[in-house]
């Protein structure tokens, strides 16, 4: 077997997934030493997916190991990079493997208690989940003593109430407070100064649920699933103008354009391909031409682009670039949290002179004035969310230049979107 | 002062236990008692906070930062229909014009029978299912104008 | 904890000694490099939210908020390169993108840091085409506070006054984005003795004083430094004044505002509200020209007056008001005439755990030193400076030296009038010892004279001759002081 996630689906109550293993890898953890955890976790070359990529055995080294402050686990649920629904799919479908995993991190690290902050919109999945959780409790797999040994977790839910910039691992730590979701300058990190300013580790939903297969398996085991620094397995969820839309849990390093038209189906009513956003919106789209690339972390970042969350964004050529353009725009202006002066005041403006251009009111000079704009966020924010926001305008007017240049020259949209 | 059901008082106690300060709960409490009174005007901001031990300034901050809190009544049924990329492309911008005409109501409008609230969110995270939109907390994926009607025909 | 440890670091090619833990902005601060910056205040906690002070360092791939982040020992930092230089114009078109262009109206014009700036680091046109976003303007946050959405630039330096230093906690953020604003809770309004100091801290327009609001020009006025005399905190101050530019010919307004002077060791940036709106006495309700019984008179005339009293008893009632220099001379002058001396002062207050000291009077102390105490008389002539004792009536003959008209003054059978703290210079000793000068602001108005010439007025008028030399009686002071502080 060569999935890590996927076979995991449709076993929701715990007398189900514990049938088919479950819980079996937490057990094994607790009876192996913590620094033996994450070593198999760093062997594994596991990293983040939440859309950084860091990998997870080095973020948690950086823990301290003696501290009298409490350390916290932070799951990151709170899936709001577009095109992404990767982690509603754990935690709907095989929320226990959310649960071990998160069992095997806390003993890893040396953490007691866990929150996971999963975003206000998913309020079923949130009760789902609370419902899995006190089955754990009633089997013991939870709270005191578990597995028999004196090691303590509690994992609580906690809802978000919609703002994507509370994905970002510092801004949830505050949501998590009760305070308004801005992020916190680094240094210092998470790892020394989190939630409270005490230790915690911050990992996504997708990460978290690797770690059963990585202990049960072993981390080479992991790691050999994949390529060369990107280990495992990847669940890709693939949106669009395809013909089957879904998620698809493929090895790191499969092609994109494997993805696209192997597994889902290729481009729907057989048009042609036009464009693909490869990891979530914030990552550089690609051209028609771009797609036999491998889909894996440094890959991809060599080819000017990110893997991302995985979420993979296809458009057929009845794609208006202009307008995807001013799609992705108002997302970041509106999501931006308003604390520092570049993307706060960098995003509106964007998304103004987009939706110029969208709707043939573009002039001369926007598109320059777009990228300059970009590129004046670009690294001198507090958080990720400005680059996030202006990797995309600069990679849309560069590579449909042409096509922007058309809704200027002409005042119209050439495909007659408007 | 704002009433808040014995049930609820309970719940919210249960949840302060799940933090080592009251602040943390907030964004729970914020929920469960929009639930209960429909809405957080700056009445309920302060109740929220003498429950917390914090300043309604602080309350107040979070209400409004967050794009899932009512500060006044809605209605009875929350339609979001997701304006991001998947849906857009899909077709959500026309399915948006449908409700509008349908409804009689532009976004951020109530109708007149209290009954549908219009409003426009981002990615909901169901991608696979676009064109999406949520209805209070159910979801529902590739829509059409008349799978819309046969929704809301079905919401009482 | 290392932090005193002195390390050595290099700022634009210049080694630089500091101590280790000390913010990079500080540390080249106090080596004459000036970074800019929008929402660090060195009183407040810092946030690295206005981005304008971000600075290279040597091995590190993006640039960081020289506010946030503490020196290493052997950090390069380069300030001024030319990547800075076009972010810092960046960040100011940014601002300037929302930022209305209300200078001509705007009360900050003049000492506001964002024009100080753009014409500093910017100078470029802006690029933005759009319709601006509309805000509130004018909105009332209590007091004398102005707030004005437009111009804030969400620096949230008033946020972080009023959380960490006063801890009132009045203001938040609320909304987000571009659509934050900065806000009272359900127009819950500002109430706190500290209020004013909202406006000096924010570095726009945004928030503006409303005692101040269109009443002048910053670059008219003149700028004097002097101590607030309202309590025995003694913090520093400047007098703002106003005598070339006036609005119109029937004003007589010469004091436009008081603002703090920086003094780490008193009242570090800060004044309290009493401090900065107490100062209209300064130009309204004087006595201008002498009073005998209710009668405008000559000083001449005074001194006819004054040698009526010529070999009576007399008690002076010195005041916790006057200057170290003005207390010396005349417990001289007291003594030399044999007359009896003592202390009225203005009546305790309240206190607080900020600046405000229950007592509201700015030389209490140096009387203390002098050995003046609160003594009370029957002597059939008092001579009263600026505070009236309850038992003023136990004398016969009142004389009376005051600034300002007040209700009850027409009990005094000779008045002199005498200058404010504005229109004089000298020095007073506050509650924890300390000696701090102050300077003379504007001239006495009409016929007023310093305490000192009086003194000297009446002691010639009485065949003395003590000279008014405030230098001597500075001297004086300080040899008693000395001896005080054993």
């Amino acid at each position: 077997m060569n999935l890590v996630i996927t076979p995991w689906f449709g076993r929701v109550r715990i007398d189900e997934y514990i049938k088919g293993g479950g819980y079996e890898a937490a057990r094994k953890a607790l009876s192996m030493k913590p620094e033996e955890v994450i070593e198999e976790v760093k062997k594994s070359n596991l990293r983040g997916r939440g859309g950084a990529g860091f990998p997870t055995g080095v973020k948690w080294s950086f823990v301290p190991k003696e501290t009298n402050r409490p350390k916290y686990l932070c799951i990151n649920a709170d899936e709001g990079e577009p095109g992404t629904f990767k982690d509603r799919y754990i935690m709907e479908k095989s929320p226990h493997l959310l649960i071990e995993g998160a069992i095997i991190a806390s003993w890893a690290v040396g953490i007691n208690t866990a929150y996971i902050y999963i975003r206000g919109e998913y309020a079923k999945i949130a009760l789902a989940l609370e419902r899995a959780i006190e089955e754990a409790y009633s089997k013991g797999f939870l709270g005191k003593g578990i597995f028999g040994t004196d090691f303590n977790l509690d994992i609580y839910v906690h809802r978000g109430a919609g703002a994507y910039v509370c994905g970002e691992e510092t801004a949830l730590i505050e949501s998590l407070e009760g305070k308004r979701g801005n992020p916190r300058i680094r240094p210092p990190f998470p790892a020394t100064h989190g939630l409270y300013y005490c230790p915690t580790v911050v990992n996504n939903v997708e990460t978290i649920s690797c770690l059963p297969s990585i202990i049960r398996e072993g981390g080479e085991w992991f790691a050999a699933l994949g390529v060369e620094r990107s280990g495992g397995t990847k669940l890709f969820a693939v949106s669009g103008h395809v013909k089957n839309p879904g998620l698809y849990e493929l090895p790191m390093g499969v092609s994109l354009r494997e993805l696209i038209y192997n597994h889902a189906g290729g481009i729907r009513e057989n048009r042609r391909l036009k464009a693909v956003i490869p990891g979530g919106t914030s990552s550089p789209v690609l051209t028609a031409e771009e797609i036999d690339i491998s889909l894996d972390f440094d890959s991809m970042m060599k080819a000017g682009t990110m893997l991302g969350s995985g979420a993979v964004i296809v458009m057929d050529d009845t794609t208006c670039m202009a307008h995807v353009l001013r799609v992705i725009t108002r997302f970041y202006a509106h999501e931006s949290c308003g604390q520092c002066t570049p993307c706060r005041q960098g995003t509106p403006w964007m998304a103004k002179i987009a939706e110029r251009i969208a709707t043939g009111r573009g002039r001369k000079g926007d598109i320059d004035l777009l990228i300059d704009i970009a590129n004046s966020i670009m690294g001198k924010t507090i958080c990720p969310l400005g680059d996030a926001a202006a990797m995309p305008v600069i990679a849309i007017c560069d590579k449909f230049r042409a096509e922007l240049e058309e809704h200027i020259r002409e005042k119209r949209c050439p495909i007659e979107r408007e | 002062m704002k009433e808040i059901s014995r049930e609820t008082m309970e719940k919210i106690e249960k949840l302060l236990t799940h933090y080592p300060n009251k602040r943390s709960a907030l964004l729970e409490v914020l929920h469960i008692l929009q639930n209960e009174w429909g809405f957080i005007d700056e009445e309920g901001e302060e109740r929220v906070a003498s429950l917390l031990d914090i300043s309604p300034v602080d309350v107040h901050e979070v209400v409004t930062f967050y794009t899932m809190f009512y500060r006044s009544q809605v209605g009875k049924y929350k339609i979001k229909i997701c304006r991001n990329l998947t849906c857009s492309l899909l077709g959500s911008d026309t399915l948006l014009n449908y409700l509008r005409k349908k409804l009689k109501i532009d976004v951020g409008e109530t109708t007149l029978d209290g009954k549908f609230t219009l409003e426009t969110v981002e990615c909901l995270g169901a991608c696979e299912l676009a064109p999406v939109m949520q209805i209070n907390e159910e979801f529902y994926g590739r829509l059409t104008p008349e799978k819309i009607d046969e929704i809301l025909e079905g919401l009482k | 904890m290392s932090d005193r440890e002195r390390i050595k670091i290099v700022i634009d090619g210049k080694e630089v000694e500091t101590y280790r833990g000390t913010l990079i902005i500080k540390a080249a601060e106090d080596a004459g490099i000036y970074i800019p910056r929008l929402c660090y205040h060195e009183g407040l906690r810092p946030d690295g939210n206005c981005r304008m002070c971000l600075v290279e360092i040597e091995g590190e791939r993006k640039p960081v908020p020289s506010c946030m982040t503490p020196v290493r020992d052997g950090m390069v930092i380069k300030t001024d390169t030319e990547e800075l230089r076009k972010h810092r114009r960046a960040v100011l078109e940014f601002i300037l993108t929302t930022h209305p262009m209300d200078c001509p109206i705007c009360d900050q014009a003049g000492e506001c840091t964002l024009q100080d700036y753009y014409f500093t680091y910017d100078l470029e046109e802006s690029r933005w085409r759009e319709d601006k976003v509309r805000k509130p303007k004018r909105v009332h946050w209590g007091k004398n506070l102005i707030y004005d959405a437009e111009r804030c630039i969400l620096c949230t330096r008033c946020v972080r006054f009023l959380n960490d230093v006063i801890k009132t906690r009045e203001l938040g953020v609320f909304e987000r984005g571009v659509h934050s604003y900065i806000g009272l809770f359900d127009g819950k309004k500002i109430e706190n003795d500290y209020s004013g100091n909202l406006v000096d801290i924010c570095p726009v327009g945004a928030i503006t004083d409303l005692d101040f609001r269109f009443k002048s020009r910053v670059w008219f006025l003149q700028r004097t430094p002097s101590i607030c005399p309202f309590c025995a905190r003694g913090c520093n101050i400047e007098i703002h004044t106003n005598t070339s530019r006036i609005r119109n010919r029937f004003s007589k307004q010469r004091v436009f505002r008081i603002k703090p002077r920086k003094n780490m060791e008193v009242n570090k940036w800060w004044i309290c509200d009493e401090g900065r709106y107490s100062y209209t006495f300064i130009d309204n309700d004087r006595i201008e020209k002498p009073i005998w019984r209710g009668k405008e008179i000559t000083w001449d005339e005074v001194s006819s007056r004054i040698m009526e009293i010529a070999g009576k008893d007399v008690r002076i009632y010195l005041s916790a008001w006057m200057t170290n220099e003005e207390l010396v001379y005349w417990k001289n002058l007291t003594r030399t005439l044999q007359w009896r001396v003592s202390l009225v002062a203005r009546p305790d207050g309240d206190d607080d755990n900020i600046l405000r000291v229950s007592d509201k009077n700015p030389n209490r102390k140096g009387a203390e030193i002098l050995g003046i105490k609160e003594e009370r008389g029957k002597e059939e002539v008092a001579i009263v400076f600026h505070f009236v004792p309850e038992e003023i009536s136990n004398h016969k003959i009142k004389i009376g030296v005051f600034s300002n008209k007040f209700e009850g003054m027409e009990q005094f059978d000779l008045i002199l009038p005498c200058v404010t703290f504005a229109e004089k210079a000298g020095s007073w000793t506050n509650l924890e010892g300390r000696i701090q000068e102050f300077q003379k602001a504007l001239e006495p108005l009409g016929e007023s004279m310093e305490e000192g010439a009086i003194g000297e007025f009446i002691s010639s008028t009485l065949g003395l001759s003590m000279v008014w030399d405030p230098g001597k009686f500075r001297e004086e002071f300080e040899r008693e002081y000395k001896k005080w502080n054993g």
